[in-house]
């Protein structure tokens, strides 16, 4: 009787391993992570191509920077999703591409120690997924109150640079300011700060759309999102709201830095 | 650990320490519940044994490590100067603990009293034992921008540090303020030995005290020197500390003592210091510029020459962020001085 019931539980195990890949970082959060966030039916690969740049020891839980290097066969992608296994906002950012990209970086949050997923879905409908295991020396980038720094410009101000890369490609550099509360920060005097973040944002040129995303808490206050593109930098308008409805925008005319 | 057994609140931190070190203690906190459960709190001792390196000079020298349970923090070189009436002591260690077994030591040697302790500058695992000196009755002396700064940094960094290497070590360790603060270079005289305790503002941290006995040319060079250890750059000006690095290397010493790291007989070993920071100030400089992600200089790890020091992997992983904040920060005319 019970090994007829764990035989049945393996093979439902096998099952659900085929369906979503074998989890290099061993965490049982993936399925429901990848049920929740990718889809229950969702056709998963782990692909070694996909290059997720971080630094595997984390000490500023609050601001973790991290850059998705886009292999050449996956930059047609119809979605990038940033995902954190053990976060209480597991998922950072939705990413929809209307050209195609070379990389996409930002700063985010990490709450504790964690795989971390940067998932391409494929025009097939194969999501690729890349998983770097972070080591969190210093818990509580969502739940703790975020270091004191710099006093941040009004909230939705934005800031566009642009960088030359060889080979006529470029880099676009988006700061926006904003605290981006997570919601799960209790203050000294018991008060919990509610949640206000950077919901949407797009970003488009002369030529159109680059790129749309949705955006949650995790990532870290006053955002960097880093996106490098095939061709030379243009115009660049950058545009978005907040939890709170606030819209904000942001024109870069300036010649290339 | 899940985030909620973090989710600590601590009355004991006072208000006036800072919000991230505070969120780095509460951290710390939860990891010494899994890591440091079993640690042997009575067994404790740093086992100080002085090192005569001239007559009258003596160095303990710290680990060359992490901060481990094993250590207790004893990773920075402290020492002492013994003159015909008095002695000087340097640094006070990391804990209470190795402050009053530096005093024992000390009075192992000699039975003068111990007048002055001179605290090179604020970071815990040279200050954080001077509540024994005080306690002594001893003239603690320090820059007033690092007392200033320990005094609000202190609590935080100390309950980060017990996390680390365990309560069994920082038992009793208290943050205490220096009974003096200098900002001008002071002569003193240990009793027919001259000692000069020099100011070098602004370069390894706000204030950094050099201690220089003339009868023996042994220095202390404290923090502004690292010997096979990658140093640490949190309140550093790279630009400063390099001119700083000048002043001591034309100073008249035959033996030198830096802060971590083995004694010296000769400057070529300042290259460990020199020349790492300035390839963190030319290699975040370079990202800022072109708009490199700090994900993308850290990717391929501490480069070559410098991948063996001690404490590599991990300073270099702080200082690209650090140094990155601060240079993004600056306008291009800062930037371009900087580049010079
Ligand atoms: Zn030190």
């Amino acid at each position: 009787m019970r090994s007829t019931m764990l035989f049945a539980v393996a093979a439902l195990l096998i099952t659900a391993a085929d369906a979503r890949g074998v989890d290099p970082a061993g965490s049982e959060l993936w399925e429901d992570l990848s049920g929740a966030y990718l889809g229950e039916d969702a056709k998963v690969t782990f692909n070694d191509s996909i290059r997720l740049m971080m630094a595997d020891r984390v000490e500023s839980a609050h601001e973790v920077p991290i850059m998705v290097k886009v292999p050449h066969d996956l930059r047609d992608m119809q979605e990038l999703v940033l995902l954190v296994d053990r976060n209480p906002i597991q998922q950072v950012a939705r990413i929809t591409p209307h050209r195609r990209l070379e990389s996409v970086g930002m700063n985010i949050r990490l709450e504790e120690s964690t795989p971390v997923r940067a998932a391409i879905l494929d025009p097939s409908g194969i999501w690729h997924v890349a998983t770097k295991s972070v080591l969190v020396m210093s818990a509580g980038g969502c739940s703790s109150p975020p270091p004191d720094g710099a006093v941040v410009a009004a909230v939705g101000d934005v800031n566009i640079k642009q960088f030359e890369r060889h080979g006529g490609a470029s880099r676009l550099k988006v700061r926006i300011h904003h605290p981006m509360d997570t919601g799960f920060v209790v203050l000294e005097d018991g008060d919990v700060v509610p949640p206000y973040y950077v919901e949407k944002v797009r970003i488009e040129d002369e030529r159109g759309v680059i790129a749309d995303m949705l955006t949650w808490a995790a990532m870290s206050r006053d955002p960097v999102i880093t996106i490098d593109l095939p061709t030379e930098g243009q115009s660049v308008r950058v545009s978005g709201n907040d939890s709170e409805g606030l819209s904000f925008e942001g024109l870069e005319n300036a010649p290339l830095m | 650990m899940t985030p909620k057994a973090c989710r600590l609140k601590d009355s004991r931190t006072p208000l006036s320490c800072s919000r991230r070190a505070a969120g780095l203690a509460r951290a710390a906190a939860c990891l010494i519940l899994f890591t440091t459960v079993a640690w042997d709190a009575v067994g404790a001792s740093y086992g100080l044994r002085p090192q005569p390196v001239a007559p009258g000079v003596y160095v303990f020298p710290g680990s060359q490590d992490a901060l481990t349970p094993d250590n207790g923090a004893n990773i920075a070189n402290t020492g002492f100067i013994v003159g015909s009436r008095e002695v000087l002591a340097v640094e006070a260690g990391p804990t209470r603990r190795y402050g009053k077994e530096m005093l024992a030591a000390i009075r192992s040697v000699t039975d003068l009293p111990v007048r002055y302790a001179v605290i090179t500058h604020r970071h815990p695992d040279h200050s954080f034992g001077l509540g024994a000196f005080r306690e002594a009755g001893i003239d603690v002396l320090m820059h007033p921008a690092e007392a200033e700064g320990l005094a609000n940094e202190g609590p935080a960094l100390l309950e980060f540090m017990t996390a680390l290497v365990g309560e069994a070590w920082t038992q009793g360790t208290t943050i205490e303020a220096p009974s003096e603060t200098l900002t001008e270079d002071r002569h003193v005289d240990l009793g027919d030995r001259p000692v000069d305790i020099l100011v070098l503002e602004g370069g390894h941290s706000s204030g950094d005290l050099v201690v220089h006995d003339r009868t023996s040319g042994v220095a202390f060079f404290g923090d502004l020197l690292f010997v096979g250890r990658a140093a640490t750059v949190p309140h550093a000006d790279i630009g400063v500390w390099l001119m700083h690095l000048d002043r001591l290397e034309s100073l008249p010493w035959t033996t030198g003592v830096p802060g971590h790291g083995p004694i010296l007989d000769d400057p070529a070993r300042f290259a460990d210091t020199r020349d790492w920071i300035r390839f963190l100030r030319s290699r975040i400089l370079e990202a800022v510029l072109t708009g490199e992600s700090p994900a993308e200089v850290l990717d391929p790890g501490v480069p070559e020459p410098f991948a063996g020091m001690v404490e590599a992997g991990p300073t270099f992983g702080r200082a690209v962020l650090q140094l990155y904040r601060r240079y993004e920060a600056m306008d291009p005319a800062e930037l371009d001085a900087l580049a010079q």
